[in-house]
């Protein structure tokens, strides 16, 4: 262990006295994920949309060929670390206990995290909140979930797109600093931390057209950016198409599975009118094991499955 | 440091998805610390409900689950609910032929109209939005999906094209433009492709190798939520300046990430969105389901609602409306007591004859019809009066959904073709749902030539420019999205177009509003333009200019000169524009300047527009204010207003300030004293207690009493100078004040009194108002004795109204005491009072239910009290089986097993169409008993506690409407779950829920009484059932049901059940012949039921569907002639009118027959044929002579074509 501030050996002895199982943080260095990891990432736009090109998740699967990793993907647009876009009908400390809930029903070993973009606007003056607010996050997960090993992903920065578009120069300054808070809670917790803020030494690696979300490009850059990041040097190599498009598919279905449409009716205030139609949610459960059944065999096999 | 091996979970792998509930204790528990719960609330606060009633401490009936016990509760009332397959199979033989030919025999178009297919599955299915693209192609979002994907199925929905190529009004050619989508809800072409909303994306999807085919799909914007299919981001418009719009519904909560941060929006509303900037604002918060949304040639713009009840909306820019979350004032739509509407379209079209310019066309999609509203200017904002029908058809799969003018200038419907509409009520998989068929159908005027469709994409610049000229907005609309699209290379155009301009025109500002249009959606600004619109002679080019200033204000350097000359504009709606546009600006001087704006006339909308603009701003002037460096120039009236809009007590110091430096008029002193009681702190309310010592008029006394019994009561703040001397004003010869007196020294709890009102309580003299007063105060008391004292009073010989009060205000105190003085009072209960009330006070203690549950064993009930309770349970949301099984036990009722099984059912189905008589149906809906127009009403007449009938039969069958009548609770309307509140000391409130704000909650209770809770007083709350009682039906007849169900099931559709057009009285109210009132009629002249009397009960009374009021249901009074044999009295009834416009109005009777009238106390001369009326509400009594008249009466309201008046009738119960 580094360095550890003073508050931090307080609290872990605090938790210890009530809490064994969270008393030791779950931590690995270097990070890797091993045979059995399952593998939840939460956050904003940028992990929800991940589900779409899914480079990341393809990336890190292909990077095992012989272990058996799962994912699954809570991302959800707008999200804090307060999971604020969470509520829906409820306010948001409801979502945030609905987030602990469903984080610990997929039983992760690893959990990782993708906050501080939506944050970030907040300046100056919301650092202080968000840090609280992110601390309270990692420790209410590590109990809730079974103490699982974190890796906190800072946002990346903004870029110019087009004149029409506002200048990100402040929003970077703010974006900075939020990584950097994200850094130190990090390392405060001997938590693997994933800089995205950094450009490459060779230059900027962010494509996007709005300033803020990657393109589809952006995405398979991120995925390189990730793996060297988490993984160190050459960890990121080619990935298969097949396989993406078996994640891709994985991942819509899971998408149908935890965030169904029609929600009010299904599991809602109105169940009592078409509630009857929720027996069909689990029905995706049999077609999420079928594709990762073929994920398995695709990364096994170098995703040619010919 | 290393994992515990432990803490991986054996099972867990690839297919380890086990997704069980949490059952975590942790969770649980933390669950619990919430206050305001969802789905999880539901269950706990029921936990609580039941767990409290078992008063055994051993057992639990948390154990059992939420189902559980709502099958518990449904097994209970001894109702079997049929199987959904049972159901399913109902009612398929009306599932019509498909043939589009057949379908469109049904259509009845006005004379001179006719209806073409322009397109029909199998070229296209389920047809959502349809939106045309520059080159005159329609495109289609379109979706089998709907309503909800199934495990396996391959998300497969489409973009289609429909095209016409040789212009003859049939489209030849579909193509797919992209395949796989999601429940594609919304479309609008633009930008190179077209965006689509796609679940929760808005996506833009283009072709760039020209094979006809998307190959480019961006996600534009995200995190719009799903949480109903019918909901979903929607109705996608580019608006004049061009802008993209896009609407989601009251279920939807969306977190949208943008390069200026995330943009929340809960609830429904109206987005605006800058594809090129980004920028993305709410337009519009609330509304149920807004599936029409279109803007006038000069910029304004309508909405219509999917599931709302008030026809045409004016869109006031940011305001909130019906549902909105977090909405302390809400604006109301142009036509209450309306159908559902779905689409809109404005026509501008010389396909359309003259005076259908300017018309709004929509859908009333569940009565087959195709509406039209024509739209007059009424002061700030506008009024909407309906005209006859576009089409009409009584063919049930007919769904018009969305209405779009065409190149052509005909007009466009998508018809989205379905017996079965909404997947709330009905299964999502139920098989009579269709997912094939769709039409377009084409309207066009016969005799009038159609419109020359335009080649835009290959005109200049030049060319485009000139045909902002068109008289069609279709090819104004279009050809300004070339223009945007090909971006600012056209900006040398525009200037030259301008200056080639005919300065005479009487369209040239209208034309230079265009270009300016032109400018913005290139983000230019033309400072000299703007100010030359600003000066139009035209106020609604002056309106939309001064919304142009609010976006565009920060690169005009005199900005805020022009914002000064605007908010002192002669038009009422250039002032609103002007107050809202300056929230963009957001200093203290924008604050002060919309202030302004209420310096001349204000009407509801200007009203609002400023109250919106100063909330807006609070954290702008707020401080200042408090800080001393703004004072609104010392405007008192402006620092009221602006306190008022905000309700913040940091403001109530300078309130108190401003009181006293002039004389002010009473009512005005009244509302600030008011105020301080609301926001004031004990130094404050000292102030106002010396003035009621010392005003000089009781009124003002009265209402300063009340402001400060208020402010005790419920924010629990108290004036603390000798408050003894309250006895003054007790000891006035006013008996209004004196009671207002008593009041504040209950709500301050005042015991050196106690002698005063025990002898105020005991005086027999008294009137039975005073007291109660007095007992009220007493029962405020603190302390054990006041309980031992309520017990005294409520065995006591006063009159039996005093003891339940007394009974009632110990449920307060301690409810086990009250729960045995009550059950004594319940055996021994008077036939003629109504017991209720005293349920009402057990169900609203959260130990009050178990504990009269175990009172009520042993006891024997009179049958009908027992009845009462059972009513009262059932009208509270609750589900209270036990207490239920002990009132029915007590009152010895056995409820007759009500089973009916799907062959029973479908018996009575077939009954009601074979024997059902409307008519009499009609009578057995109108019946007291049965209380139905109690909660529901028919266009907009009657309660408002459940939907609104009007056209029920045209959208809902047989089988859904008699298992309504029986299982209330079964399928609820969206809007009309009830909600359970649990308060901070122990209270339960049950209702709908009218709106939420930050600082209360407004609930509407089964009695249509809208009750105030604030939020800050809230425990927990749950959503309830149903508040339509289960079992009303229970003392019909079979016959009589029969006629019920055929009645409710012809209400929309074509025939003698539809409402029509004209505007016609339906809420009334019928004066009740009491001794009272009698004598005050025998001593004075009819003249005085038109005046305020105490003595006058006036009771509900509504016109049946026709508009009829049938005179011989109205209770008379005797007269003279009434002595005779066989002659009748006179009955005396009234309605309100609400102007809000001035002007000339024609109140028109079927015939003038022995009827006698005066408006607002001064008579009405029948002969006159209009009536000049000032703005505000107005009260018409009829005295109605029943000896020379049987007829029924008809009141129609007419507006004169060149007078400005504007008036709608009162609605609601």
């Amino acid at each position: 262990m580094r360095n550890i501030p003073l508050f931090f050996v307080i609290s872990v002895a605090v938790l210890a006295a009530t809490h064994t199982d969270a008393a030791e943080r779950n931590t690995r260095q270097p990070f890797e994920l091993l045979d059995g990891d399952r593998v939840v990432m939460i956050g904003g736009t940028f992990i929800e949309r991940e589900q779409r090109e899914s480079y990341i998740e393809t990336a890190l699967t292909a990077h095992y060929p012989d272990r058996n990793i799962t994912f699954r993907n809570l991302g959800w647009s707008g999200d804090t670390v307060r999971a604020e876009s969470r509520g829906i009908f409820d306010p948001p400390e409801v979502g945030y206990q609905r987030l602990m809930e469903q984080v610990t029903e997929l039983k992760p070993t690893v959990v990782m995290l993708f906050y501080g973009n939506n944050e970030s606007f907040a300046g100056d003056k919301g650092l202080p909140q968000f840090e609280h607010d992110y601390r309270k996050l990692l420790d209410d997960l590590s109990v809730a979930a079974s103490n699982p090993v974190f890796v906190l992903v800072s946002p990346h920065r903004h870029m110019k797109a087009g004149n029409a578009l506002p200048d990100p120069t402040k929003n970077n300054q703010h974006l900075k600093m939020y990584s950097l808070a994200i850094e130190r809670l990090a390392h405060e917790r001997d938590s693997t931390f994933v800089d995205m803020y950094k450009p490459l030494t060779s230059g900027e690696w962010i494509e996007s057209e709005n300033g803020i979300h990657l393109t589809p490009t952006g995405y398979s850059r991120a995925s390189i950016v990730f793996c060297e990041r988490l993984l160190g040097p050459k960890s990121h190599g080619d990935i298969s198409e097949d396989l993406r498009l078996a994640v891709i598919e994985k991942n819509r279905l899971y998408f149908y599975r935890w965030r169904p449409q029609n929600v009010t009716y299904l599991f809602g205030f109105r169940k009592h009118e078409q509630g009857n139609n929720a027996v069909e949610v689990p029905q995706f459960d049999p077609l999420i094991e079928e594709m990762e059944a073929k994920i398995a065999e695709l990364r096994r096999v170098g995703g040619d499955t010919k | 440091m290393k994992r515990e091996s432990g803490v991986q979970s054996p099972g867990f792998g690839a297919d380890g998805d086990e997704a069980l509930p949490s059952t975590s204790p942790s969770g649980r528990g933390r669950m619990r610390s919430i206050r305001v719960r969802g789905v999880s609330g539901v269950v706990s606060l029921l936990h609580t409900l039941e767990r409290s009633m078992l008063t055994s401490p051993g057992r639990c009936a948390a154990t059992l689950s939420y189902r559980e016990r709502i099958n518990f509760t449904l097994a209970f009332a001894l109702i079997i609910c049929l199987t959904t397959s049972a159901y399913a199979q109902r009612d398929l033989k009306d599932i019509p032929s498909p043939d589009p030919e057949l379908e469109r025999q049904t259509f009845q178009l006005p004379e001179g109209f006719e209806v073409n297919l322009f397109a029909a599955d199998p070229m296209l299915a389920k047809p959502i939005q349809m939106n045309w693209d520059p080159e005159g192609r329609l495109w289609i979002a379109s979706s089998s999906i709907y309503p909800h994907i199934k495990p396996g199925e391959v998300a497969d929905d489409k973009v289609l094209i429909l095209e016409d190529a040789d212009h003859d009004g049939v489209a030849e050619k579909t193509s797919v433009f992209v395949e796989g989508l999601l429940i594609p809800t919304g479309i609008e072409p633009g930008d190179g492709g077209v965006y689509v909303a796609n679940s929760t994306e808005l996506l833009h999807l283009s072709d760039t190798d020209g094979d006809g085919k998307a190959d480019t799909e961006r996600v534009i914007l995200s995190g719009f939520g799903t949480e109903d299919t019918h909901h979903i981001l929607h109705t996608l418009r580019w608006g004049p300046e061009q802008l993209l719009y896009f609407n989601q519904s009251i279920y939807i909560h969306s977190h949208i990430e943008t390069p200026r941060g995330v943009k929340r929006l809960n609830g429904g509303g109206i987005w605006q969105f800058n594809p090129n900037t980004m920028n993305l604002n709410v337009y519009l918060r609330g509304l149920v389901n807004t599936w029409g949304h279109d803007f006038d040639r000069n910029g304004q713009s309508f909405a219509t609602d999917g599931a709302g009840g008030e026809g045409i909306n004016y869109v006031l820019p940011g305001a909130y409306y019906v549902t909105a979350v977090g909405a302390e004032r809400i604006l109301q739509g142009l036509n209450p007591g309306s159908p559902k509407y779905c689409g809109l379209e404005i026509v501008e079209s010389r396909q359309f004859p003259d005076d259908w310019q300017g018309s709004l066309i929509t859908n009333d999609f569940r009565g087959h019809r195709v509406c039209r509203f024509v739209l007059s200017n009424d002061s700030a904002g506008f009024s909407s009066r309906q005209e006859a029908d576009l089409i009409v058809s009584d063919h049930v799969a007919f769904r018009p959904i969305d209405v779009k003018m065409g190149p052509d200038g005909a007009i466009y419907i998508a018809d989205w073709y379905n017996p079965i509409i909404q997947h709330g009520e009905v299964d999502f998989r139920d098989p009579r749902r269709d997912h094939v068929h769709g039409r377009i159908w084409r309207v066009t005027c016969k005799d009038r030539p159609l419109v020359e469709p335009p080649s835009l994409r290959t005109a200049t610049d030049a060319e485009l420019l000139d045909q902002l000229t068109s008289p069609e907005k279709w090819t104004r609309q279009q050809s300004k999205r070339v223009l945007a699209e090909r971006g600012t290379s056209v900006l040398p155009a525009v200037a030259p177009w301008i200056d080639r301009l005919d300065k005479q025109s009487p369209e040239y500002d209208r034309l230079r509003l265009e270009a300016a249009w032109v400018y913005q959606s290139l983000d230019f600004v033309d400072v000299q333009l703007i100010g030359e619109l600003l000066q139009s002679p035209d106020f609604q080019i002056r309106a939309a200019a001064t919304r142009m200033l609010g976006h565009v204000y920060d690169e005009i350097p005199q900005s805020m000169d022009w914002f000064a000359r605007m908010v002192t504009d002669d038009s009422p709606r250039v002032r609103l524009e002007a107050a809202r546009a300056l929230t963009n600006v957001g200093t203290l001087q924008a604050v002060e300047m919309a202030l302004t704006t209420l310096d001349r006339p204000v009407d509801r909308y200007l009203d609002y527009a400023v109250w919106l603009t100063v909330r807006e701003l609070k954290d702008v002037w707020l401080p200042a204010v408090k800080s001393g460096e703004f004072n609104f120039k010392g405007r008192a009236d402006h620092l009221v207003f602006a306190a008022k809009a905000v309700g913040s007590p940091e403001i109530v110091q300078s309130l108190v300030a401003i009181v006293d430096e002039h004389p002010r008029e009473i009512n005005e002193a009244i509302s600030i004293y008011e105020l301080i009681g609301e926001l004031g702190g004990t130094n404050e309310l000292n102030v106002l207690f010396e003035r009621a010592l010392t005003a000089s008029l009781p009124e003002v006394q009265v209402k300063l009493c009340d402001a400060l019994a208020r402010a005790a009561r419920e924010r629990n703040v108290r004036p603390d100078q000798n408050l003894d001397r309250i006895e003054s004003l007790m000891a006035s010869d006013e008996p209004d004040l004196q009671l207002a007196a008593i009041r504040c020294i209950g709500a301050w709890q005042l015991t050196g009194f106690k002698d005063e009102m025990t002898e105020s309580l005991r005086n027999v003299d008294a009137t039975l108002k005073h007291r109660q007063t007095a007992l009220d105060a007493l029962a405020s008391y603190p302390g054990p004795e006041t309980v031992s004292w309520l017990v005294e009073i409520a065995r006591s010989d006063f009159p039996h109204s005093l003891r339940v009060r007394a009974v009632s205000a110990l449920t307060v105190l301690d409810v086990a005491t009250a729960t045995n003085e009550a059950v004594h009072l319940l055996a021994d209960w008077p036939v003629v009072e109504d017991p209720t009330q005293l349920f009402t006070a057990f169900l609203q203690r959260k130990e009050g239910v178990p504990l009269l549950t175990v009172a009520l064993e042993g006891t024997t009930l009179p049958p009908d009290v027992a009845k009462a309770g059972l009513r009262t349970v059932a009208a509270s949301g609750l589900t209270l089986p036990e207490l239920s099984a002990a009132l029915m036990k007590s009152g010895h009722i056995t409820s007759e097993a009500k089973s009916l099984t799907p062959e029973e059912l479908q018996k009575l189905v077939q009954k009601v169409r074979d024997e059902g008589d409307a008519h009499r149906g009609e009578q057995v809906f109108r019946r007291k008993d049965l209380a139905c127009m109690n909660c529901h009403s028919i266009a907009g007449a009657g309660g408002r506690v459940g939907p609104d009938l009007l056209s029920i039969g045209a959208s809902a069958q047989i089988d859904y409407l008699i298992e309504s009548l029986l299982v209330p609770n079964k399928a609820v309307k969206e809007n009309y779950n009830s909600l359970v509140v649990l308060t901070t000391t122990g209270k339960v409130y049950t209702g709908i829920k009218v709106r939420q704000s930050d600082t209360e909650l407004i609930l509407r209770d089964a009695e249509d009484r809208d009750v105030t809770i604030p939020l800050a007083d809230i425990d927990e709350q749950a959503n309830g059932v149903s508040l339509m009682p289960a079992g009303q039906t229970d003392r019909l007849t079979e016959s009589e049901l029969v006629d019920l169900v055929r009645f409710m099931s012809e209400l929309g559709k074509v025939g003698e059940f539809a409402v029509g057009q004209s505007r016609i009285a339906r809420r009334w109210q019928v004066l009740q012949p009491t001794d009272e009132a009698a004598y005050v009629l025998r001593r004075t002249s009819y003249q005085s039921a038109s005046l305020d009397n105490a003595a006058f009960v006036w009771q509900p009374i509504y016109s049946q569907v026709t508009g009829d009021l049938p005179v011989s249901e109205l209770p008379d009074f005797p007269n003279a002639a009434a002595t005779k044999a066989g002659k009748r009295g006179v009955s005396f009834v009234r309605f309100e009118l609400d102007v809000s416009t001035a002007g000339p109005l024609q109140i028109v009777p079927n015939s003038v027959n022995g009827l006698t009238a005066w408006i607002d106390g001064v008579p009405l001369n029948w002969q006159k044929s209009t009536i000049d009326f000032e703005t505000g509400t107005h009260t018409i009594v009829i005295a109605i002579d029943r000896s020379q008249r049987d007829e029924p009466l008809r009141i129609e309201l007419k507006e004169l074509p060149d007078s400005p008046a504007r008036a709608q009738f009162v609605l609601g119960k």
